[in-house]
């Protein structure tokens, strides 16, 4: 048998334009939880807006998730639990309607937050889960995903394996200092949108969520000039320590991870599972983009203040955009 | 409107309807469906072809595309098979008023003279001695961005020489660096099966409308920095490539840390920047990647596609391991660039860009 074309655009519809509008028909809604049962760990968490202010003045408008009893964090409040557990996350999104999908959490389409399979939630819906697997996720809104993650509506989601914080897995390694590092850059232009900018009547109302042109640059919000000594962007540590960094690529641009090379930076996860192998990061750094995560044990050998310096690179052109930087202050 | 019922029917007359040669095709996963004991001849004809595609909001943009027969552009050129140590000969007939050539990223020893329009030219070339995923690109007026830019693409799959479903053929030692947690810490998970059941071949790209307008007008140089305003797997986006049958996933679930219909998904990414592609319902695992060697082997949920460059994954389609109660009816996932500007089409509207979907039957 000879090998040769295989054809896939031979048989399509002629006319193409009858679905434009993918996931804008779904319902708005607050249903009770299929199968809900008594869940070993719960998180409520609202919606709210604040404000990120910057070294030049000017301040950007953000939307995340919170629990009800933290103040006006950023990114939304983490959520923890344990490998095993069966879990409720209940988004009260009061400020417009929302989801939360738990990203690299694998569950029923129903709790997998993606309103263009299931549903936007209204007033109140409990999402039920089980953690299968330890190591770092996130979750965001998946409404308007483009916009809605923009505007900040992410936050870190951490499995500990059973034995608790300490261990990055069950039989994986050991660590003393945890550092949770996500990447975010801010276009001001888009805040001038409304929550369902991008849906329908996007062609109409001129909407460019595909016209992303970021000026601040940060992680946690931070951004380089106010990093050293923030709470959000620095840890300590002594010599000999292991310093779990989770990093997340919250940012749209391309981030390039450069780490000093006191910091023996190790990889040993990614997106909830070990690697092959764990890696000493050749040339001390990595590439990574939206959603990915990375699991890095830094091992400094030497006392001191180390920087590690985030890239954000163009989506399109690659070009260096901006810098951010984070730090491991050792003694 | 009625939803549900809408999705049905229309996915129902897409698979059964009218995209019942196309998943003919795929059912027998085209014409290399056994492997042959030795290398051969491998022949094509390519139509570059003037045409335009109807954008998933209406809009009309001038493409340049390779058809398999002389009457239209095709959006992407169909999928070329070969297997190792071939030797591929594409006659390619130039239909359009411009010189055309043919490359293949990440394989220099395809070079090929410019057949003048109106004529006709052979390019033949070597398949590479090991499997791989790639994508053919036309030259237009010497230029690989204009083709890359108007739609002049199709994927090349080189296959091993011996079965196209085997892991171990294909790539040759992933298996064994093949890694994940026990779940639950207790009951251990399945890790990349010897064989899978079906294969899809994602060519991701963008479109700029203004971009293509002038390229096709005879201009050669591209803008510097125009946002694509299209953002196409295998030729269409949104709710069209979540019902195209060469292109969503669908299949048995297996069971929890088992796999079912497990799925090769070729990543081809023609476009300027890279994809972020991210699969809900299952975690993947990176079979082939051009440029971080320690991620293949890897059990991820998002994955980097460079620009210019594939990445080969295998979806092993288990029970979704966090539902609970543990799922056992049909579900549907969402698959897409994570990198959200390329969820939009029309210049902003979500989701109409490179989103498909995964069907768990």
């Amino acid at each position: 048998m000879a090998g040769g074309l295989v054809p896939i655009d031979q048989n399509r519809p002629a006319d193409l334009t009858q679905a434009a509008h993918f996931g804008h028909n779904y319902p708005e809604a607050a249903p009770e939880t299929p199968g809900r049962v008594q869940p070993d760990a719960a998180f409520v968490r609202k919606v709210f807006n604040d404000k990120l202010e910057f070294s030049d003045g000017q301040d950007v408008e953000y939307w995340t998730f919170k629990d009800p009893d933290d103040d006006k964090p950023f990114p939304a409040t983490p959520i923890r639990v344990r490998q095993g557990q069966v879990v409720h996350t209940t988004v009260e999104p009061s400020i417009n309607v929302h989801t939360i999908h738990h990203h690299g959490i694998e569950p029923s389409t129903y709790n997998d937050g993606v309103p263009d399979t299931s549903f936007n939630v209204g007033s109140r819906y409990t999402y039920q889960w089980r953690a299968s697997r330890a190591g770092t996720f996130f979750y965001h809104c998946h409404r308007n995903a483009p916009l809605h993650v923009q505007m900040g509506m992410f936050g870190y989601l951490v499995v500990d394996p059973p034995s608790g914080p300490g261990t990055l897995y069950a039989g994986g390694p050991q660590y003393d200092v945890e550092a949770m590092w996500a990447t975010y850059d801010i276009d001001p232009s888009w805040r001038v949108y409304s929550h369902a900018a991008g849906e329908k009547d996007a062609i109409a109302e001129r909407t460019r969520l595909n016209r992303f042109r970021p000026r601040y640059f940060t992680i946690n919000g931070v951004e380089a000039a106010r990093s050293l000594d923030h709470p959000q962007t620095t840890v300590r540590a002594r010599v000999g320590q292991r310093i779990l960094l989770r990093h997340l690529t919250g940012a749209y641009f391309i981030n390039t991870v450069l780490f000093p090379g006191a910091l023996r930076a190790t990889v040993h996860m990614s997106d909830g599972e070990p690697l092959p192998a764990p890696v000493r990061l050749p040339m001390n750094r990595f590439v990574s983009t939206t959603a990915e995560r990375y699991d890095v044990i830094l091992w400094p050998n030497v006392a001191g203040t180390h920087t590690v310096t985030y890239q954000f690179r163009h989506w399109l052109t690659n070009a260096l955009a901006g810098t951010a930087t984070a730090h491991v202050i050792v003694t | 409107m009625p939803v549900s019922e809408t999705e049905i029917s229309r996915r129902t007359v897409l698979r059964y309807g009218v995209g019942a040669a196309s998943a003919a095709v795929l059912a027998s996963t085209g014409l290399l469906a056994s492997a042959r004991p030795a290398a051969a001849v491998v022949t094509a004809d390519l139509h570059a072809l003037n045409g335009d595609r109807i954008m998933i909001d209406g809009l009309v943009v001038p493409v340049l595309g390779f058809g398999s027969t002389g009457e239209r552009a095709e959006i992407p050129g169909g999928i070329l098979e070969v297997q190792v140590g071939d030797t591929v000969e594409l006659t390619i007939t130039n239909g359009t008023t411009r010189q055309i050539g043919l490359a293949v990223p990440g394989l220099p020893g395809v070079q090929s003279t410019p057949i003048a329009p109106g004529t006709s030219g052979t390019v033949s070339f070597p398949a590479p001695a090991t499997p791989g995923t790639f994508f053919y690109v036309g030259t237009i007026d010497g230029s690989v961005d204009t083709g890359r830019a108007l739609g002049t693409t199709g994927a090349l799959v080189v296959l091993p020489a011996a079965d196209r479903r085997s892991v171990d053929a294909l790539y040759p030692g992933v298996r064994q660096l093949a890694r994940r947690q026990p779940l639950f810490g207790t009951l251990q998970g399945a890790t990349i099966p010897a064989t899978f059941v079906q294969e899809r071949t994602w060519l991701f790209a963008e479109l700029n409308p203004a971009t293509a307008r002038d390229l096709a007008g005879g201009r050669v140089a591209l803008p510097s920095d125009p946002e694509p305003e299209y953002f196409l797997i295998n030729g269409i986006s949104g709710m069209l490539a979540v019902e195209d049958p060469a292109t969503f996933l669908a299949g048995a679930a297996g069971g929890l840390g088992r796999p079912g219909d497990s799925t090769l998904v070729r990543l081809v990414n023609t476009g300027r920047a890279p994809r972020s592609v991210h699969f809900h319902g299952n975690h993947f695992w990176v079979l082939s990647h051009p440029d971080t060697p320690w991620i293949v082997g890897a059990f991820k949920d998002t994955v980097r596609v460079p620009p210019g460059t594939a990445v080969d994954v295998l979806y092993p389609m288990e029970t979704p391991p966090d539902s609970f109660p543990l799922t056992q009816r049909a579900q549907k996932y969402v698959v897409h660039d994570h990198i959200e500007m390329a969820e939009t089409a029309s210049g902003g509207h979500y989701a109409g860009g490179m989103v498909s979907e995964v069907v768990f039957e």
